[in-house]
């Protein structure tokens, strides 16, 4: 058998068995390991044997996945994921949508405004899109509803503000892309600030067509409640702001490494926890056993993607790829379009770790053919995969919205709301297309 | 693991890093964390998967696919074990260590890895009886 044929036949299996509900992570596993296996048991003009190519590939299989988990650079995913619980649980994140909700109320759709520049600050802290959805959905849902707000606004508002932790650093995705691309992380989380906030301009311009156009959907909250004064207000933003500068400002000003970066952010939002008496040992022990959770869940997948890799590498079908393209020769804006609407669809289906995982693979040596800046496609995928979580049929953080909100509040409510959130988004897409300077100027200042 | 990382950020401005071999301590941890609550979560059906496919098959069906999807996983984290348990048998006979103050064998981690596989392995055996039972 031809490695080409061999690798076509595994990715076949692996999208069949992802199809049937078999978990990304078994799927890439088991194929790129049967497919190791297979790949050194054959030798051009002999038949397959089974024992000579077993010894080769238990040794790329045991030597890629432990030395993936056993990474010092990687340690920083459990401490980033563990920031943003421990931020959850010692209310730093609540305290900050408080007090945007104060600050921001007397500006039109202000709660909307409010929810979605909290989603942009959850997401500065916790780096993971849905569990800022899951989290400000609990929280700013309701509390729009209270206050008169139509449904479709409030779920939408939410649900594409949760889309931010994306794109806004320390963003989990941005890690899993740097792994696969061996591109900088600092560079990566430092090109995704421009975006990110370009992202949520188009959100906050959203809520005020919104509103200019449907003021109903929106009512003005007038009366003030006791203890919401701006001063108090303030205090509540601190702890958040803190979080933020040790993150974005260490990194950018080189004092940390990521890894430092999470581990330092880590110790202080404990320490500003028990200092506030927001976190005792109960949320503690809470918050660590969901981080280990979130932590093995991501790495099992990304161990097995390592092997998918390691497989798909050897067989050589990128080449392959890449020299087919060679020979009907399309212009980068044909290749680029297509990669766009290729990420736009899959990921309607696909959970974003998943695409990341499958696809890095192929897209990236193609755009690379091309010269592309790979942290600027960084950006750009990204993107996409924000764009994919609210997105009909799947778009996960629709779900999530749905799983945390009133009855009241259907799928399709989430769904309509969200929709309108999209029109901005696209063209904030557009323009990181058109002008890559807007993801790569700020990693370029820096370093 | 962040407390020791902190520890040298802190110590590393005042004067010099007081925690030695951080770097492996932080990755021998990693294989800790990251290893032994694959049980759990495995357990609880954490592990993503498209459902989008799947969602109009009835309960006998889905039973049905959750036996594929343990077989799959066996396949997998199988071959993943044999291959740790080499990795094992390598460092115990090699005796090698990372070279700095602590010295840390390389079996260590190795055996931590090892240790986390396989209790992963058993999980899906134990869901396997347990989803084929249902099934019969």
């Amino acid at each position: 058998m031809e490695p080409f044929t061999l690798a076509a036949l595994v990715v076949g299996a692996v999208l069949l068995m992802i199809v049937a509900r078999v978990p990304i992570a078994y799927a890439l596993g088991a194929a790129a390991s049967v497919g190791l296996v297979l790949f050194f048991s054959w030798r051009p003009g002999s038949e397959i044997d089974l024992a000579r190519g077993l010894q080769p590939a238990l040794k790329l299989i045991g030597a890629n996945a432990y030395s993936f988990v056993h990474s010092y650079p990687l340690s920083m995913i459990p401490l980033f994921i563990g920031l943003g619980h421990v931020a959850f649980h010692a209310d730093i994140t609540t305290d900050l949508y408080r007090s945007l909700r104060v600050l921001l109320r007397r500006l039109p759709g202000g709660l909307a405004m409010a929810s979605v520049s909290g989603c942009a600050g959850f997401s500065a802290i916790t780096g993971s899109s849905v569990a800022c959805a899951a989290a400000m959905g609990r929280i700013a849902v309701p509390e729009m509803l209270r206050y008169g707000y139509h449904p479709r606004l409030a779920a939408g508002a939410v649900a594409a503000g949760g889309t931010l932790g994306s794109l806004i650093p320390p963003s989990l995705l941005f890690v899993i892309y740097a792994i696969f691309t061996e591109q900088s992380v600092n560079y990566l989380f430092l090109a995704g600030v421009v975006p990110g906030l370009l992202s949520l301009a188009g959100f906050l311009l959203t809520v005020l067509i919104w509103c200019a156009l449907r003021p109903g959907d929106a009512p003005r909250q007038t009366e003030v409640e006791p203890g919401e004064d701006r001063l108090s207000a303030l205090k509540g933003l601190w702890p958040a702001l803190v979080l933020f500068a040790v993150v974005v400002g260490g990194i950018y000003l080189g004092i940390f490494t990521p890894t430092e970066a999470a581990a330092v952010s880590l110790v202080i939002a404990v320490l500003i926890g028990v200092a506030r008496r927001r976190l005792n040992l109960t949320n503690l022990a809470e918050a660590g056993l969901e981080t280990v959770r979130q932590t093995a869940m991501i790495f099992v997948i990304a161990m097995a993607a390592k092997l998918f890799t390691v497989f798909i590498s050897l067989t050589r079908i990128t080449p392959a790829m890449l020299d087919w393209l060679e020979g009907i020769d399309p212009s980068f804006v044909t290749v680029l379009v297509a990669i766009v609407i290729f990420y736009l669809v899959i990921g309607m289906f696909l959970d974003s770790i998943g695409i990341l995982v499958l696809t890095l693979p192929f897209t990236v040596p193609v755009m690379s053919s091309y010269g592309v800046d790979l942290v600027w496609f960084g950006v750009i995928v990204i993107k996409l995969l924000e764009i994919g979580l609210i997105t009909p049929p799947i778009g996960l953080n629709i779900f999530v919205i749905k799983g945390v909100t009133p009855k009241s509040v259907t799928l399709t409510t989430v769904f309509q709301g969200a929709g309108a959130f999209l029109v901005l988004d696209i063209l904030v897409l557009v323009l990181l297309l058109a002008f890559p300077i807007l993801s790569l100027w700020l990693p370029n200042s820096a370093f | 693991m962040a407390a020791l990382v902190t520890t040298n950020v802190l110590s590393r401005w005042i004067g010099r890093a007081i925690v030695p071999d951080d770097i492996q301590l932080v990755q021998e941890l990693m294989v800790l964390v990251i290893l032994f609550p694959i049980g759990l979560v495995t357990a609880l059906r954490e592990h993503i998967s498209v459902d989008l496919f799947t969602n109009w098959t009835r309960a006998r069906g889905r039973r049905g696919l959750a036996v594929i999807e343990h077989l799959v996983g066996i396949v997998f984290v199988g071959l993943l074990t044999w291959a740790a348990w080499r990795g094992v048998a390598e460092t115990w006979a090699s005796q090698d260590y990372y070279s700095g103050v602590l010295d840390i064998p390389m079996w260590l981690g190795h055996s931590t890895f090892f240790a986390g596989v396989c209790l992963f392995l058993v999980r899906l055996l134990w869901m396997l009886l347990r989803d084929l039972r249902s099934l019969a």
